[in-house]
């Protein structure tokens, strides 16, 4: 993964996963998605994400970035930069 | 397994027998879930995984657990000292005392939980003491007491404070699906219940020699030389006794010698440390067998300790139950045997009525007598033990282990009858033959284990062998080769001792009932035929 920038394989899976994690029904554009629009998407679903993007990618995320990822822009963001 | 990993598993899981569990632990667990059922789909379960509200472990540790819904535990240093916990940021002191107490509460709460299944996760500590080495000290003595209740000790890289911190999850996104696994199977694992009841041989591993040959005096279990390691072995059955594991013992021997060493005052157990004392020269097996139903316990509470392999192999087949331990031939082999040992009947609480145990059941087995029931059939066993039978004949020089062998051994001698070098002389010069034989085999070399002196009229004069190959065969097989020979014997000069019902026994088998002392008579050809099955157990070489 180049920096800023994220392949469409890296960019499909991390779409597989919020899907799976938020358990977003297929019609969600996954790509638009943050907590404030995603009922499901609470502060227990929100570790469940983290720890999910954590393993997926063998990672790991500071707290005070975990508290900023709240969208799928903002995560997409984070991971291109990592 | 990573979290697309376990979602596959899980679409593709089509249901299985429920695994309901409790995976306990101070902070928040949740994101564990999805690995936990995948990693229970993966073994063909259905994993019903619940979870403690968050922080409340130590509240949990106050209420009895339901026996519904195993635990597991995941530990964390903070849950023995709360001092420790990221999530307080650094104290500004300590009390070292007060510290060490609630961990030493956290412990007795955790001791009195024996089927939870407990696993530790050593994470770093903050600098909660000024001293980075008292630090370093208690951070160990916490790992040592999780690893003394019995905790399966993680990878402390499990644990990712910026999970902890962010959603109180202590495992990152890294670990999580390997710390699942573990979990799963430590909540598959069958329970460790600790063994009830330790079931020894005596001679060789009670003491070093052999009671009957050697008297009472003769045998060693002191704090030297060659009774170092029965010592030792006494020193651990005495602890046990006193945590509560019921002692046996089952000795090939007579009944009326067994105990004496024990009366003596030399040997660190007493005869009233055992709930009974059994000799006999029939199976161990059946002994055991006969030893758990007056008892009223299973089979899968005893463990046998037996130096001899044939013996453990002879429990083993009959009570595969049974869990047998082989005695150490060698010094170096004790630490592991003891630590094998003491974990079989390891016990994280001991209560008054532990201690009283023994002397309840002994009262339940008072008068109790040996079985004379069958044991194993052990042809498949002794098979595999490529048995070498070499013979010597000791007629004309290096009879001196002959004379020894025919001298010392009381069990499995056909009269008693001692005898001199020069008697064996004339009845050589007669005509007569002094043959022996050794033994060897895949567990090593026996040495001259047999001597039998046959007169030149035909009639065996002193027939002996070594109690250390009993149930062996080798007594039969060696008759066969015996009958078998040019100028076979055709008579045993019987006489019954105190000490020789073995003897008694293999001769019953080979002659037929016996009628007082005297000359017993022997049909070579019946001989060769009933015992040519034994004689096939060995190859055998010589006479050399």
């Amino acid at each position: 993964m180049m920096r800023g920038t994220m392949t469409e394989k890296t960019e499909a899976k991390l779409q597989a996963i919020v899907r799976a994690a938020l358990e977003l029904p297929p019609q969600v554009d996954v790509t638009r998605v943050g907590q404030d629009t995603v009922a499901t998407w609470d502060s227990l679903a929100h570790a469940m994400l983290m720890v999910a993007i954590e393993s997926e990618f063998g990672l790991s995320i500071d707290a005070a970035d975990q508290l900023r990822l709240t969208s799928y822009p903002a995560i997409r963001d984070y991971l291109a930069e990592r | 397994m990573n979290f697309l990993e376990a979602r596959r598993v899980l679409d593709d899981f089509r249901g299985g027998e429920p695994l309901p569990f409790v995976l306990a632990l101070s902070g928040t667990a949740e994101p564990f879930a999805v690995y936990l059922r995948a990693a229970a789909a993966k073994r063909g379960r259905d994993a019903a995984v619940s979870f403690l509200p968050f922080n409340t472990l130590a509240q949990a540790l106050r209420r009895p657990p339901d026996p519904a819904a195993p635990e597991v535990f995941l530990l964390l240093p903070w849950d023995f000292v709360p001092e420790a916990d990221w999530r307080l940021g650094v104290a500004p002191s300590v009390d070292e005392q007060q510290l060490r107490s609630h961990a030493v509460e956290t412990v007795t709460l955790l001791a009195r939980r024996p089927a939870a299944k407990l696993l530790y996760l050593p994470a770093p500590v903050p600098p909660f003491c000024a001293d980075p080495a008292r630090r370093t000290a208690i951070a160990r003595w916490i790992e040592s007491e999780a690893v003394g209740l019995g905790a399966r000790v993680l990878p402390a890289d499990a644990f990712t404070l910026g999970s902890y911190f962010s959603s109180g999850c202590p495992v990152g996104g890294a670990w999580i699906g390997k710390v699942a696994e573990v979990v799963v199977e430590a909540v598959l694992a069958p329970s460790p219940e600790p063994k009830k009841v330790l079931i020894t041989d005596l001679d060789g591993v009670m003491w070093n020699g052999l009671l009957a040959d050697d008297g009472p005096d003769g045998i060693a279990a002191d704090p030297s030389g060659r009774g170092y390691r029965h010592f030792v072995y006494q020193g651990l059955l005495r602890r046990l006794r006193g945590e509560g594991t019921l002692l046996a013992a089952v000795s090939r021997n007579d009944q009326d010698l067994v105990a004496a060493p024990f009366r003596s005052g030399r040997l660190l157990l007493r005869e009233e440390d055992f709930v009974a004392i059994l000799a006999s020269y029939h199976a161990k097996s059946a002994q055991i067998r006969e030893l758990a139903r007056q008892l009223n316990l299973g089979l899968d509470a005893c463990v046998f300790v037996d130096d001899n392999p044939v013996e453990l192999a002879e429990v083993s087949l009959q009570h595969p139950e049974v869990r047998c331990v082989a005695f150490p031939a060698h010094d170096d082999d004790l630490p592991v045997f003891l630590d094998t040992l003491a974990g079989l009947f390891a016990r994280r609480s001991i209560t008054a009525e532990d201690r009283e145990r023994t002397e309840l059941y002994r009262r339940r087995l008072a008068g109790m007598v040996p079985s004379d029931l069958e044991g194993a059939d052990l042809t498949g066993f002794l098979e595999g033990l490529k048995m070498r039978l070499t013979i010597h004949d000791r007629s004309r020089e290096d009879r001196t282990r002959a004379v020894q062998l025919i001298n010392k051994t009381n069990q499995f001698n056909l009269n008693g009858r001692r005898v001199t070098d020069q008697e064996v002389d004339a009845v050589v010069a007669a005509g007569g033959r002094l043959i022996t034989a050794s033994l060897a085999d895949r567990t090593g070399d026996h040495g001259e284990i047999l001597a039998c002196l046959v007169a030149a009229d035909g009639t065996i004069r002193s027939f002996v062998m070594s109690c250390r190959v009993f149930q062996r065969r080798v007594e039969y097989a060696f008759f066969g080769w015996l009958a078998a020979q040019p100028h076979p014997p055709t008579g045993v000069q019987w006489a019954g001792t105190p000490r020789n019902a073995p003897f008694q026994q293999f001769l019953a088998d080979v002659a037929g009932p016996l009628n007082g002392a005297g000359v017993v008579p022997l049909n070579p050809a019946t001989v060769v035929a009933r015992h040519g099955r034994d004689l096939a157990l060995f190859t055998v070489s010589g006479p050399q």
